[in-house]
């Protein structure tokens, strides 16, 4: 499936501006939903519908069964699953995107006004390698916020819909079926097995997601904690007022800080 | 299907040159439209003759009332969709490439003229124009997708077509999850015919009402960007093909704000992208 290269370059690029905690849930998006769909969870789900077998000869029974018991198939549902989840990073991806050029613009204009005294870049240091915090920070928790939101969604709907067991016996009574006939799907099983597997994928993912909000908040938390000076300090040097000393730490815990990626 | 390979290519080219609306376009094309119908829609259509069924044995029913059920299968008519609404932006680049060719085989010498403030305006009107095309292709498709199939893909159909005994009932394949995608690629048109919308007044406010009013001031920043592009593509490469299309990106990203990217390169953070090697890095730069 050749067509997943467009999301994965797209989210590559995310890797580098996420953290650590959000790398491996992009390694787990990739591995384990991308790919098993690509792979293996696409045969499975093939012959769906011609190898679904109702006990009526009667035209057109066989179609309204399953249509009626499968709304929409699972591989579907997993492959907007997975694009769905994945479009709150991408909007995040815009917004790193967006910084970075804006951030290049102002180092040229730096470089060519030396002399002005100009608010330097926030996120990026001279080696390309973005920091987040500030707004992008807000942005980055606002996407994980939605991914899991979206995660809980899915997961949820897909209980509603089909529930997390294949019954090889679908029981249908929809027009033009005789009144009740029964139907057999084809491989409940091995559709079983795939289904519990996506549901722990995407249990996993949600566990990551909010394991990051954590990480991220405790990150934060400690970083403004350790900002804040002790008045022993202060009153040790008296030249020095609380704002200045307050900047001076800002600056070097913005330079220090190892809590993105 | 690795067909759209070749078209995602294109549009990976294009997201280089375009605004951040734009961008937000080419992604709901890239994500939304040709992922899904590559992986998932493929799959949904494959057996929609086989599947489709009457309840007659009468030879060639089934045929004639399949024909009249779908004249167009949705998936052949997505695939046109696609290529349609891509054309105009394709056209667009393959112009502006064009254009940069010609002109830095023509002029050796790096002066900022009026010329080029020129083609500068002409690529930006091209560039709106092409985003009404892509609008008004985007709006017929929407409405034709309206007319020919609505908003549901009923699971009877009743046929009375020769040689089917007067009527008869056909039942379809897959309705429900049918009607799902077919009212997921109606909304997906819809966000992409109010962005495109949103990007043609953002840029035409952004280019030219603001440049009316000011153009002093604005050429001596414009001046600026097109200097310190010109200072890298020296010192990258010197390859003179993509100078002009830099300093007209350099003029539209100091307007727009819209974020730099070359498409040649996967990690779009580091600095030292527009230095890096490979002509096209440099051609790269933003053109509108």
């Amino acid at each position: 499936m050749g067509e997943w290269g467009f999301l994965s370059s797209l989210l590559d690029k995310v890797q580098s501006h996420s953290s650590v905690i959000g790398k491996v849930w992009l390694s787990v998006l990739f591995i384990f939903r991308i790919m098993i769909i690509g792979a293996g969870a696409d045969k499975v789900w093939s012959d769906e519908q011609s190898s679904m077998i109702c006990n009526t000869k009667q035209p057109g029974c066989k179609n309204v069964c399953y249509d009626h018991a499968f709304p929409i198939s699972h591989i579907r549902f997993w492959v907007l699953q997975i694009i769905f989840v994945s479009t709150p990073t991408l909007i995040y991806l815009g917004h790193v995107l967006h910084v970075i050029h804006k951030e290049n613009k102002l180092r040229e204009y730096m470089q060519t006004h030396a002399g002005e005294t100009v608010k330097g870049p926030k996120y990026t240091d001279e080696k390309g390698h973005v920091k987040i915090t500030g707004n992008l920070l807000g942005t980055y928790m606002t996407s994980i916020v939605f991914r899991i939101l979206l995660e809980i969604a899915f997961i949820v709907g897909q209980y509603y819909l089909y529930g997390f067991v294949m019954d090889p016996r679908i029981v249908c009574s929809r027009a033009p079926c005789p009144f009740t006939v029964e139907c057999y799907m084809s491989r409940p099983t091995e559709k079983t097995i795939f289904i519990l597997f996506m549901l722990v994928v995407s249990c996993i993912s949600l566990l990551l997601n909010v394991a990051e909000i954590f990480y991220l908040v405790c990150s934060r938390s400690s970083r403004r904690k350790a900002k804040t000076v002790p008045s022993s300090a202060i009153a040790i040097h008296p030249h020095f007022n609380g704002d200045s000393l307050m900047k001076n730490e800002k600056l070097s815990l913005h330079d220090t800080s190892h809590s993105t990626a | 299907m690795g067909e759209w390979g070749f078209l995602g290519g294109l549009f990976d080219s294009l997201q280089a040159h375009s605004p951040m609306l734009g961008r937000f376009w080419l992604l709901l094309m890239l994500v939304f439209r040709i992922l899904i119908l590559g992986t998932v829609a493929s799959d949904l259509f494959e057996d929609e003759q086989e599947e489709f069924a009457c309840n007659t044995l009468q030879p060639g029913c089934k045929q004639v009332c399949y024909d009249m059920a779908f004249p167009i299968s949705q998936y052949r008519f997505w695939v046109f969709h696609i290529v349609l609404i891509a054309t105009p932006s394709l056209l667009f680049l393959m112009y502006a490439m064009h254009h940069n060719n010609k002109r830095t085989t023509h002029s050796k010498f790096r002066q900022i003229s009026s010329q080029d403030y020129r083609e500068d305006l002409r690529l930006r009107r091209l560039y709106i124009i092409n985003v009404v095309f892509r609008i008004v292709a985007e709006i017929g498709f929407l409405v034709g997708q309206w007319l020919i199939y609505g908003f549901k893909v009923e699971a009877q159909f009743p046929c009375s077509r020769f040689p089917c005994p007067y009527t008869v009932d056909c039942f379809t394949s897959r309705p429900a999850e049918k009607t799902i995608f077919l009212c997921f690629y109606f909304i997906v048109g819809l966000i992409a015919a109010i962005s495109s919308c949103a990007e043609v007044l953002y840029s035409s406010m952004k280019w030219f009402c603001s440049s009316r009013e000011s153009l002093a001031p604005e050429r001596s920043c414009v001046c600026e960007n097109l200097h310190n592009s010109k200072q890298e593509e020296v010192e990258a490469e010197a390859k003179p093909r993509g100078r002009t299309v830099s300093e007209s990106a350099a003029s539209s990203m100091r307007l727009k704000g819209g974020s730099m990217r070359s498409s040649s390169s996967r990690k779009a953070s580091s600095i030292g992208h527009k230095c890096r090697p490979g002509k096209y890095v440099s051609s790269k730069t933003l053109m509108v």
